[in-house]
């Protein structure tokens, strides 16, 4: 479901907020808003669901301006995800999740389905953590809270006003990394609002930079980061936009063919040694156990030894390029195996390749 | 403390008849403090009336520090003798703890959170009766039983104009220098304040959700 905004305009007595904004949020893209404060990111979002209402233009979803539909419909059509504070203290995690399908008076069955699917979604244990409240929590599982509460009654939008801005920047990687996961899977159109351009360039399918109520710059993640229309943008970007691009690109977008894989039991030796593989995969149960370079397996003498050279570095094929740079200094070498997410080899990424990567601006 | 026993025994059938009456003010007053109160406290709570609700803020915790005799002496005045002047009396002495904390508790919960319910398409009655009240529960509670321990004292007082009540036991006691009497018409008064606020307390508890109670 897409979204537009035509001449979308806030003013605040003298003050304006919000100046003639046209822009269109893409169908099952997630569209990042970002500027600094006061930049009107946060009151276009809250006039999306009218939780401001706009001076003068019109917001168009999917064909149809919001004036014709009615507020509390509206709202509950879309999800609405803020920062960890918004969970309500004296209910259940269960019961948070459930406030917009019981608004919406789902029966009860389905209602508890849901919730106990969207825990699993979010990587909470439902039998654990349904009948916890909030404060048992930690900020980072409060914050999936949100996001399971968000999508309750599967909104085809979502909005998302700065969700992971009070968690710790460890958690926060987490949280965003698994929200990718999320996405992929669910395919919302998702409007996101943050101050954390990492975050944006991490997340955004879509980036629209505001500057004192207006759009400095509008366009795909990476066509805004390769070519920024001004020294606002600049700023905004910072210095290491490129390397920040590493971050949106995936490491499954990036991977070559399966290097050569034996059973850790039935591996030959010498019969690998002539193999023009640069690392050599070995698995368990068709597992991931581990690798050796190539090269290193000159060094040894009896099969027994296999585990003094073997690595068990790998990559899972939804982390970023900047992860898989990071992983690679981490572990000293130059070429990684990619897993899905059974641990099943599938295929492996160098260096050089990351290289060639961001050169070609990710195409 | 044999004659308070032996005063207490002989005139046990007054001194419940005392005790209903006491018991019946209270009630009636209380419960029309709580129904207005609350009603006030809601009222001037709600979104656009920020500044209303400041003013009866700020009027209500100035008239607490009144004392009970002085509301109880001008009704007296205005009104006459009787239990129904008490009653409007004892209503307006109640009413100021209930107003007070009804509004602030309400005034008070995160706003953040109230936006969060209303963008997820709560209407405005449901706000109120599933985020605001739940999580205002301990503050109401608390000036329903400030109140009610106020009320319960002062319709000792009340029995000076007429109102009848255990006020009545321990005053003549007073005129008759009779510390028996005195004394048993004050283990009644304070029973029923103690017991009062150990059943709110327990109601309180009881309506206050566990995941608020974490939190502290």
């Amino acid at each position: 479901m897409s979204i537009q905004l035509k001449n979308l305009k806030k003013n605040y007595n003298d003050f304006t907020a919000v100046n003639n904004v046209n822009l269109e949020f893409q169908d099952k893209k997630l569209s990042v808003l970002i500027g600094p404060s006061g930049c009107g990111k946060t009151t276009i979002l809250k006039m999306l669901n009218r939780l401001i209402e706009r001076t003068s233009g019109d917001i168009i979803i999917d064909g149809k301006s919001i004036d014709n539909i009615n507020t509390i419909d509206l709202r509950r059509s879309m999800g609405y995800v803020i920062q960890e504070i918004g969970l309500f203290p004296h209910m259940t995690v269960f019961d948070n999740i459930a406030v917009v399908p019981r608004l919406l008076k789902w029966s009860e069955n389905k209602i508890k389905n849901r919730v106990f699917e969207l825990l699993d979604l979010v990587n909470l244990d439902p039998s654990i953590n349904a009948k916890k409240y909030p404060a048992q929590l930690s900020g980072g599982q409060r914050q999936r809270v949100g996001v399971a509460r968000g999508l309750a009654a599967d909104p085809d939008i979502l909005l998302m006003d700065e969700p992971f801005g009070a968690i710790d920047p460890i958690n926060r990687e987490t949280l965003q990394n698994g929200f990718l996961e999320i996405q992929e899977k669910i395919q919302k159109t998702i409007v996101f609002v943050t101050h954390d351009i990492r975050e944006a360039i991490k997340l955004g399918d879509r980036i629209v930079i505001l500057n004192q109520g207006n759009i400095e710059q509008e366009g795909s993640t990476l066509e805004v980061v390769k070519n920024p229309k001004n020294q606002f943008v600049r700023n905004i970007l910072g210095e290491d936009s490129e390397f920040k691009t590493l971050e949106f690109m995936k490491v499954s977008d990036s991977i070559s063919d399966i290097p050569k894989t034996y059973d850790v039991d039935e591996l030959d030796i010498e019969k690998a040694k002539h193999d023009d593989s640069k690392i050599i995969v070995l698995t368990k149960d068709d597992k991931f156990f581990g690798f050796v370079e190539n090269r290193t397996l000159n060094s040894l003498s009896s099969k027994k030894d296999i585990k003094n050279i073997m690595k068990t570095y790998r990559l899972k094929k939804q982390l970023s390029l900047f992860d898989a740079l990071n992983i690679m200094l981490r572990a000293g070498v130059s070429i990684l195996p990619v897993i899905d997410k059974d641990n099943k080899v599938i295929g492996m990424i160098d260096f050089s390749s990351i290289f060639s990567k961001i050169n070609s601006g990710g195409e | 403390m044999q004659d308070v026993i032996t005063y207490m025994t002989e005139n046990f059938g007054y001194i419940m008849t005392k005790t209903f009456q006491h018991t019946y003010l209270f009630l009636i007053s209380w419960g029309l403090a709580i129904i207005v109160g609350m009603a006030i406290g809601i009222f001037v709570s709600r979104p656009g009336r920020q500044k209303i609700g400041k003013v009866v803020l700020s009027i209500t915790s100035i008239t607490q520090s009144v004392p009970s005799i002085a509301v109880i002496a001008l009704v007296f005045v205005f009104m006459g003798i009787g239990a129904a002047p008490s009653i409007f009396a004892l209503f307006l002495y109640s009413l100021v703890p209930i107003v007070f904390n009804t509004a602030s508790g309400l005034l008070s919960v995160d706003k953040k959170m109230i936006e969060a319910a209303k963008g997820m398409g709560m209407t405005k009655k449901k706000v109120l009766w599933s985020i605001e009240i739940p999580n205002s529960i301990p503050t109401i509670f608390s000036g329903l039983r400030n109140s009610a321990i106020i009320n319960i004292g002062t319709t000792t007082i009340a029995s000076a104009v007429g109102a009848g009540g255990l006020g009545e036991i321990i005053f003549i006691g007073l005129s008759y220098f009779d510390y028996a009497m005195i004394i048993g018409g004050a283990i009644p008064v304070s029973l029923m304040a103690i017991f009062t606020d150990v059943i709110l307390a327990f109601i309180e508890k009881s309506l206050t959700s566990k995941g608020l109670r974490l939190i502290d």
